[in-house]
């Protein structure tokens, strides 16, 4: 492949060596995005976790490769964001197509004013990669072990310990928490019996990675009826190294086996890059399914990112999703394991349910777009297509996957809702420029308040800008309490009085 | 607004003899796909999600 993977070491655990087993109150399953933002974000927050994963090498194959702006901010806060965007590619230019027909073609213009763009491509090994170097950087907090599997799981009062298995044998490890970023297929979901409700599609696609270093354009391709390919959709996506995805539909019913043979998939692959050179790089056929946990805490143990929840992955909403969940839970763990009440965890279920739901929603709605289940949604959705060069309206609806935005957090019970805000209260704090910089770098980890245009008493943790430019048409004038997951949690037009700020604090925080 | 309320007055006969003949010649699928398309067409004209509902609601059969 063109990717260089190198195996991490298999170190023996201490535990097995007959050292001082670990006094990490977190022990997280799975080296994945969502485990490896976990453990650094815990690390920011000087909390120790140790990661656990069966494997020892990065993502094999692209996998997730859309990464939306929040989630790339998020990225920011953890330490990797601008190499990951000097690494990715972003694509401006869409174009569908019907049949051979070009439908429409699109171009995203970026909104001035943001420290990362809309998007990038980017393969899910360099994420993993760039969070594992960042993860050996934050050593004194973070204990990667690799070929370490977790077999059993048992939860106690206070505590929740697991069975891990090595190459030099199992042992014992025990921490106040545990979270399972073990991914759609879950081993802790298996073990803890809980039941994976939802929606699962007939519907299969190929996936393939071709290297490909004639000129093509860097743009999506999307077509509907294909006509190089009996499925239903296919997707061409550029991504770093001359690499681009491609996503084919598969005829319903066909035979998996088959799908994969060389002499079948090729010359398809050939005609959608209009005869061009290339290799193939990798390859993977898979069945999707819309399917969330009831609950995501289950006491000692918390499910993260898609051992919570899956989505169909149009719309890129399964890796940015996972990392959205991080970014919610980690602050919340932090002051638990800091003393404060344990059902401030459960506004982690509310907030994510919410998103995870928010995402089932629209990547079925993009799945029954691209495969109608019945002949009316079928007949609709090609009047959609047969509008849409004609019609500007139509081009809004059609659905190849809606490309992930964070959801608004305006209905948990965390929120001091008042005056209304030019940034509303519930959503992701919007980046704007700033002196020296940008808005976002100044905001997150720890709860802060945001002064714009009005100065605050010293003694409240805060920062100030001037109510001018970008930031004056992005929050107006007035005062802010932002989450430290970035979220606004209150606003004030002028300045209140501090019991307000402090009980609109306690209750951001879940103390009222 | 009631979605129920006559609007065409006297035009109503022209109308309706405009609707069926848009759909003369056409064999059934080409007839579904253009009431579709039509049918698109009226919803983003109409652009409100409530009348909508409420023309959805009319257009449905009474229960008997």
């Amino acid at each position: 492949m063109s990717y260089a993977y190198r195996p991490f070491d298999y170190v023996p655990p201490p535990e097995l060596r007959g050292q001082t087993p670990s006094d990490a109150p977190v022990v997280i399953v799975g080296a994945g995005p969502v485990g490896l933002a976990a453990a650094i974000d815990l690390a920011l927050h000087g909390q120790k976790s140790i990661v656990v994963d069966d494997n020892n090498v990065v993502s094999v194959g692209s996998r997730a490769i859309c990464w939306a702006k929040r989630t790339l901010e998020i990225f920011d806060r953890l330490g990797v964001g601008t190499r990951m965007v000097e690494k990715g590619v972003t694509w401006k230019v869409g174009r569908l197509f019907n049949g051979e027909k070009e439908v429409y073609h699109f171009d995203l213009l970026p909104e001035d004013g943001h420290k990362m763009p809309a998007f990038i491509n980017l393969q899910q090994y360099y994420v993993e990669q760039y969070l594992i170097e960042r993860a050996f950087e934050l050593n004194e907090f973070i204990e990667i072990r690799f070929k370490n599997k977790v077999t059993a799981i048992e939860q106690a009062q206070d505590h929740v310990t697991v069975q891990v298995e090595t190459p030099d044998g199992s042992y014992a490890l025990k921490a106040q928490y545990l979270l399972a970023c073990d991914g759609a297929n879950s081993s802790i979901r298996g073990m803890m019996n809980l039941t994976f409700e939802g929606q699962s599609f007939e519907e299969q696609f190929l996936i393939a990675d071709i290297k490909m270093t004639a000129d093509f354009p860097n743009e999506r391709w999307f077509w509907f009826n294909p006509p190089f390919h009996d499925g239903q959709t296919a997707l061409l996506h550029k991504q770093p190294d001359d690499i681009y995805r491609i996503d084919l539909q598969l005829p319903l019913g066909a035979d998996t086996e088959a799908a994969k043979d060389l002499d079948h998939i090729l010359p398809r692959i050939s005609r959608a890059v209009e005869g061009r050179p290339f290799e193939l790089d990798w390859m993977s056929v898979y069945k999707f399914r819309c399917n969330r946990l009831d609950k995501f805490v289950h006491d000692r143990v918390i499910f993260v990112g898609d051992s919570a929840h899956v989505v169909s992955p149009f719309g890129a909403r399964g890796g940015n999703g996972g990392i959205q969940d991080v970014d919610n839970l980690i602050w919340k763990l932090d002051l638990v394991l800091r003393g404060q009440n344990a059902s401030l965890l459960k506004s982690y279920d509310q907030e994510r349910i919410f998103g995870a739901d928010e995402n089932i929603q629209n990547s079925a709605r993009a799945t029954h777009f691209m495969q109608p289940p019945s002949a009316m949604e079928k007949t609709f959705r090609d009047a959609v297509l047969d509008l849409a060069n004609r019609a500007p309206f139509a081009r809004r609806m059609i659905n190849s996957g809606r490309l992930s935005v964070p959801c608004s957090l305006a209905h948990s019970a965390l929120m001091t809702h008042g005056a209304l805000a030019p940034c509303p209260v519930g959503h992701a704090a919007l980046d704007a420029p700033v002196e020296g910089g940008f808005l976002l770098n100044h905001l997150g980890g720890g709860f802060k308040f945001l002064g714009v245009g009005i100065k605050m008493p010293a003694h409240l943790d805060h920062v100030y800008f001037p109510s001018e430019g970008l930031m004056a048409e992005r929050y107006g004038k007035g005062v802010y309490l932002i989450r430290p997951d970035q979220h606004i949690a209150a606003y004030w037009p002028d300045l209140p009085g501090e019991k307000s700020l402090d009980h609109a604090l306690a209750r951001a925080q879940g103390q009222t | 607004m009631n979605v129920a309320q006559d609007n065409l007055g006297a035009a109503s006969d022209d109308v309706y003899d405009t609707l069926l003949a848009a759909f003369d010649g056409l064999n059934e699928q080409e007839q579904h796909a253009k009431l579709a398309r039509l049918a698109l067409i009226m919803v983003n004209y109409i652009g409100d999600i409530d009348v909508v509902q409420d023309m959805l609601d009319l257009a449905q059969t009474p229960a008997s």
